[in-house]
């Protein structure tokens, strides 16, 4: 690789420790969360300084960025997609939005061959809930916790499950075959094998991310 | 070569973006409002602010380097609030300005609210004559302060604990007229008389302000009535009230420190019964009134960048992460 390759920067803000990851192609050049001093450091622009300043790259190496848009923490998430998005847009190249429920179910699918269920806590006992099957996300609803991950599990019996109800669920389900996946957040470098699949998914200003609420998902469910 | 500073301003509902001279000169200035997102919850609801300022920030900084004719080359700084403020909506204002910042490599610096409200009255044009007293009134803050010039500032009192402008929106849900509270409550006062003897709390004791016990008195008012209240003239007793509190705080400020000019900023600075009233104030007292135009006193970014450039000539470069608490003293 040279010294002037084009590479990627993607963005976990979602939860701690923070995620931000350099690589070029497949190659990881920096993951933010292989080091000690940086775990609790809730600054995603500080993480990125760090990155560009361990490989001695610049932000004008990059040719994209990714972000996770969440469902997750909500300041955190809404902190990170704006620092993502004027990034991007400062340096005219495009970004894509990843959400938790791919992050946290691509590689549990891969795992498994089977569906996954993740979900993400939210507020009064509901829950942030997707279906990742078939290579991406088949369902993504909100509501009460378990009425609202029977519904998007449909006919399926067999399943892996990630995110934040794990126990729960595999206790309210007695009947399924349910594989712990133990995944309870998502990491930065699940998105840089998902990057070379998603360039339909770039987005140029006047576009930018948005990201996900339970407002959006309600919508959605309401559509 | 460099001579605009971008700044941006995101510390409550406004998502604000200017680029503004050294001198002050304003070539563009952008406020995207989020008051009808907040008016049906009578005041400002944070976790909403927040998602707004997230759609926002982006188009106002396009629209504002756009509408001032300048590319990011043309920037010596970036000015971006970082408190005091709502958490959740200082985060999108700086983690946006360190995202230009690194991609422009210019620098960011964070600025404190307060001084951008103080700085706000010499946007176009150079109004404050110092030494000055500067009364800024807005929903987050009221507190009075003494200038020497334009950085070097030392609080006199402050509000111990509703700002005048909180008190205002208060009173205007009480009395259903609706958010933002200031202009409505204005007048209807103007249609009213003050014929109910509100309470003045703490108007003999020092420049420090209380409003909590005056917006406590209309609602026992309100509570305590068997039919419904003449809204005007309700309105009419509370403005009355605020004002005398406001003006007496000034004319005790005016008489203990001979200053050139009274200056008057902040979102309540557009009451025109404040306005009238400081006027008279000062024409007795023999200093001179400054009022920015309406424009610039509420919320605005190029209050941040006027104030940014003052960080730049001093040397203080506060990183841009969010600082809740600020006094009006610290950089």
């Amino acid at each position: 690789m040279s010294a002037t390759e084009k590479i990627s920067l993607s963005i976990e803000s979602s939860a701690l420790p923070y995620g931000v990851v350099l690589s070029a192609g497949s190659e990881i050049l920096f993951d933010s969360t292989q080091h000690t001093e940086l775990q609790t450091l809730k600054d995603a622009p500080a993480l990125a300084k760090h990155a560009f300043k361990a490989t001695g790259r610049k932000a004008s190496d990059l040719k994209r960025i990714a972000i996770n848009q969440g469902p997750g923490g909500t300041s955190a998430i809404r902190a990170g997609v704006a620092f993502a998005n004027s990034l991007a847009y400062s340096l005219g190249i495009p970004i894509i939005a990843v959400n938790t429920f791919e992050l946290l179910g691509a590689p549990a699918t891969a795992r498994y061959n089977c569906p996954t269920v993740v979900t993400v806590k939210s507020i009064k006992g509901n829950a942030y809930v997707g279906l990742y099957a078939d290579g991406a996300v088949q369902q993504t609803l909100y509501g009460p916790m378990e009425e609202t991950v029977r519904k998007a599990l449909g006919e399926h019996t067999t399943w892996a499950v990630a995110g934040a109800h794990r126990e729960q669920l595999i206790t309210a389900f007695p009947e399924h075959t349910i594989y712990d996946t133990g995944y309870k957040f998502g990491l930065a470098t699940d998105m840089v094998p998902m990057l070379p699949n998603l360039g339909s998914r770039e987005l140029r200003f006047p576009q930018f991310v948005v990201p996900i609420t339970e407002q959006s998902l309600m919508f959605k469910q309401g559509e | 070569m460099a001579k605009y500073v971008l700044g941006i301003e995101s510390s409550c509902d406004d998502t604000a973006v200017a680029v503004v001279t050294a001198q002050g000169e304003v070539l563009s200035s952008v406020i995207a409002s989020q008051a009808e997102i907040h008016s049906q919850y009578g005041g400002v609801f944070p976790e909403l602010a927040g998602r707004a300022h997230v759609q926002s920030i982006l188009p106002a900084i396009d629209k504002a380097l756009l509408d001032a004719g300048i590319t990011h080359e043309d920037l010596e700084a970036i000015g971006v609030t970082r408190g005091p403020g709502l958490i959740g909506s200082l985060l999108v204002g700086l983690t946006s300005a360190s995202g230009l910042g690194l991609g422009w490599d210019v620098p960011v610096i964070g600025v404190n609210h307060l001084r951008g409200h103080l700085r706000s009255a010499d946007l176009e044009e150079q109004r404050v004559k110092y030494p000055a007293i500067i009364l800024l009134v807005s929903g987050g803050h009221t507190f009075l302060a003494h200038m020497e010039s334009a950085t070097d500032i030392k609080l006199l009192g402050s509000t111990r604990d509703d700002s005048v402008g909180e008190a205002y929106d208060k009173v205007s849900r009480m009395l259903g007229l609706g958010y933002p509270g200031g202009p409505v409550v204005d007048r209807a006062a103007k249609q009213g008389q003050a014929t109910i003897p509100f309470p003045r709390p703490m108007l003999h004791k020092g420049l420090e302000f209380s409003f909590s016990g005056l917006k406590s008195a209309v609602s026992r008012h309100l509570n305590a009535l068997d039919e419904a209240p003449v809204v005007n003239d309700v309105a009419a007793s509370f403005v009355e009230a605020a004002m005398e509190i406001l003006l007496t705080k000034c004319r005790k400020a005016l008489k203990k420190y001979p200053v050139k000019s009274l200056v008057v900023v902040g979102g309540v600075a557009a009451s025109p019964q404040l306005r009238e009233q400081a006027g008279e104030l000062c024409t007795k007292m023999g200093v001179e009134l400054c009022l920015p135009p309406l424009r610039w006193s509420t919320d605005n970014a190029a209050m941040i960048a006027l104030a940014t450039w003052d960080y730049l000539r001093l040397g203080h470069h506060p990183a841009p992460v969010p600082q809740l608490q600020l006094s009006i003293s610290d950089f």
